[in-house]
C-alpha cells in the first residue's frame, strides 16, 4: 500500500497545484471571460421612417421599418432615422441603450424580440429640441396587468412625473431591457465621429442582408 | 511515483471541474464553439431561418473587445450648439488665429459643435433691426458631467440672443446668460424631460449671481457672457481666445496664448477623477494639499534623529 504513503508536507503543494489548475481552467474558459449575449429588439415606427444603424463609422443604408436586429448586451447603438413624414429632409439619431436581456426560448429569439416604437409624438418632440428617454421593461408577472398587448394599439406607455427618476419607476414596475434615447443632436458633415457613435458595436441584422460595401 | 500520482490527481480535478461546468450550461454550450468574433451569437441559437455564422447578415463593426471588457459608453467630447435667434444673424469663430473671426459664416439658425471646456469668442453681425451693430460674445462650454452626458450625446445647446439681451448691450449692461440643464424638481414639462432653460442676469435681483444660481438649479450646460465691447486680433491675441480649462489652445488659439479660467465645475466625481470630497485642498509651500501651516517637506530622518521631550 505505498500507493498512499503520501506525506504530509506534500498536501499543500498538491492542493495549491490543484486550486491553480482549476482557476487557470476557469479563467480561460471562453464562456466567461468573452461571454456575448445579443438581445434581439425589433425597431418599429410610424409608416414610411427608414432607421439604419451605425456600423464601422458609418450608418448602414437606412431600411424601412420595422427592423430587427440583435444588439449586445451591454452596449450603446447609434440609430440614423430619416423619412419623417411632414418634415423632409430631418435627420434624428436615438440611441438604443441594451441594460438587460430576456431570456426567450432557443430558436425563438426573434419571435421573442424586445419591441421598441419610435412613436411619432417622441419624434415630433426631438425635432422641437426636447429630450425624450423612453424605459422599455418587463412587467413583473406579480403586478402585471392582465390585458394582452396588441400590435394594433401599439406599445403601451405612459409619461411619469418630471420629478420621477423614468428609469428608477420602471425598476419599480419590472425589469428594464432597453433604454431609448431621442434628441436633436445630429452629427457634423463629412465627420466620423466613433464617440458619437459609442464605437459602433457589432450586431446582427435579421434577415440577412446583402454584405455592405467597405 | 509519487510525482505522478500527484498529477494525475490534478488532472483529474480539473476534468471533473470544467466536466460539471459543461452540464450545467445547458444547451447554449452544446456543439462546436469559436468564440473568437461574432460567432458565439449564432452559436447561441438565433432561431430558424436565420443566418448563422459570419455570414452576410452579420454586421460586425470595429467594436472594442467583448462585454465586460471594455468601458461604458463615452460621452462625445463636443458639445452641439444650436444658434437659434436672432433669425438672420451672421455667427462667425475662429479657425486658423485668434481674432481672425475666419470661419464659414453661420446665418442662424444654425448648429456647430465646440469642445467641451473651452471658451470661444464669437463675432455676431448683420443683427436684424441693429444695422452696423457687432458683438463679440463667448460662449464658454462646460464638461460634460454624469447628470448631462446622455443629454448632451443626443441634445443640442441653444443658445438665443433675444432682442432683450441686445437692448441691455446697447445700453451698455453687461449680460449673462447660463444655460442649464434642470434637476427634476426644477423641471416642469413631463412629457419631454431634461429640456434646458436659461438664467439671464439681467432678471436676476441685484447681487444674485447666475451662475451660482442655474448650478443650484441644474447642472450647467454653458455660459454666454455678451458686452459692447469692441474686439481686434491683437486685444485677443494678449488675453487668449481658443483655450481650454487646462490650458491646452485649440484649433485657432495662438499657441502662447494665456489660459482664461473657466468658471463652470469640472468634470469632478469624488475619489474618481478627484481627490475624495472632504479632502483639504490648500496652497502650500511644497504644492501639495494640507493645511498651510505645515512646514515644507524634507528628507525623512533615522528615529535617532527625532528631537526628544527634554
Amino acid at each position: 500500500m505505498k500507493l498512499f504513503q503520501l506525506r504530509d508536507s506534500m498536501f499543500p503543494a498538491a492542493f495549491f497545484c490543484l486550486l491553480g489548475f482549476g482557476m487557470s481552467a476557469w479563467a480561460q474558459d471562453p464562456l466567461l471571460t468573452d461571454e456575448v449575449y445579443y438581445q434581439h429588439v425589433k425597431i418599429v415606427a410610424p409608416e414610411g421612417v427608414q432607421i439604419a444603424p451605425a456600423a464601422d463609422g458609418t450608418f448602414i443604408p437606412t431600411m424601412e421599418a420595422p427592423q430587427i436586429y440583435a444588439f449586445q448586451l451591454g452596449k450603446t447603438y447609434r440609430l440614423r432615422v430619416i423619412n419623417i413624414s411632414l418634415f423632409p429632409g430631418v435627420e434624428l439619431y436615438p440611441t438604443i441603450e441594451i441594460v438587460d436581456r430576456t431570456h426567450p426560448p432557443v430558436g425563438e429569439e426573434i419571435r421573442h424580440a424586445v419591441v421598441v416604437e419610435l412613436a411619432r409624438e417622441d419624434l415630433i418632440a426631438a425635432i422641437s429640441g426636447k429630450f425624450v428617454k423612453r424605459i422599455i421593461y418587463i412587467e413583473d408577472p406579480e403586478t402585471a396587468l392582465p390585458v394582452a398587448q396588441t400590435s394594433e394599439l401599439g406599445q403601451g406607455y405612459f409619461d411619469v412625473p418630471a420629478e420621477t427618476d423614468a428609469y428608477a419607476m420602471a425598476k419599480t414596475l419590472g425589469r428594464p431591457i432597453v433604454i431609448l434615447r431621442i434628441g436633436g443632436r445630429a452629427p457634423e458633415e463629412d465627420e466620423v465621429d466613433m464617440s458619437f457613435l459609442f464605437d459602433c458595436p457589432p450586431f446582427l441584422h435579421y434577415p440577412p442582408q446583402a454584405p455592405v460595401a467597405p | 511515483m509519487r510525482t505522478c500520482l500527484a498529477m494525475f490527481l490534478s488532472l483529474c480535478v480539473v476534468t471533473i471541474l470544467v466536466g460539471c461546468r459543461e452540464q450545467t450550461l445547458g444547451p447554449y454550450t452544446k456543439g462546436t464553439y469559436d468564440y473568437a468574433g461574432p460567432v458565439a451569437p449564432a452559436a447561441a441559437g438565433p432561431g430558424p431561418g436565420v443566418i448563422q455564422g459570419t455570414g452576410p447578415g452579420v454586421i460586425q463593426g470595429s467594436g472594442s473587445g467583448a462585454y465586460g471588457t471594455t468601458l461604458p459608453p463615452a460621452a462625445p467630447q463636443t458639445s452641439q450648439i444650436a444658434f437659434v435667434g436672432p433669425s438672420g444673424a451672421t455667427l462667425r469663430w475662429d479657425v486658423t488665429a485668434q481674432g481672425m473671426f475666419d470661419s464659414e459664416p453661420m446665418v442662424c439658425p444654425g448648429r456647430q459643435n465646440f469642445p467641451q471646456g473651452g471658451i470661444y469668442r464669437l463675432k455676431l453681425t448683420d443683427i436684424p433691426g441693429h444695422p452696423g451693430m457687432e458683438l463679440y460674445p463667448t460662449l464658454e462650454v462646460a464638461p460634460a458631467m454624469p447628470r448631462t452626458q446622455a443629454f448632451l450625446a443626443h441634445s443640442m445647446i441653444p443658445v438665443n440672443f433675444t432682442e432683450e439681451d441686445l437692448q441691455q448691450v446697447r445700453s451698455g449692461n453687461f449680460v449673462t446668460k447660463v444655460i442649464y440643464l434642470p434637476d427634476p424638481e426644477f423641471q416642469e414639462l413631463a412629457l419631454a424631460v431634461g429640456t434646458p432653460d436659461t438664467i439671464v442676469s439681467t432678471r436676476l435681483d441685484p447681487g444674485v449671481d447666475p451662475i451660482s444660481e442655474a448650478d443650484r438649479r441644474g447642472a450647467i450646460l454653458g455660459i454666454i457672457r455678451i458686452g459692447n465691447k469692441s474686439v481686434d486680433a491683437e486685444e485677443l491675441a494678449l488675453s487668449g481666445g481658443i483655450v481650454t480649462n487646462d490650458g491646452s489652445v485649440l484649433a485657432g488659439g495662438a499657441p502662447d496664448a494665456a489660459p482664461v479660467g473657466g468658471t463652470t465645475p469640472s468634470n469632478y466625481i469624488s475619489g474618481v477623477t478627484g481627490p475624495e470630497y472632504g479632502t483639504p485642498i490648500t496652497q502650500t509651500p511644497h504644492g501639495y494639499p494640507g493645511p498651510v501651516s505645515l512646514p515644507e517637506g524634507e528628507r525623512a530622518r533615522s528615529r535617532a534623529t527625532y528631537p526628544t521631550r527634554q
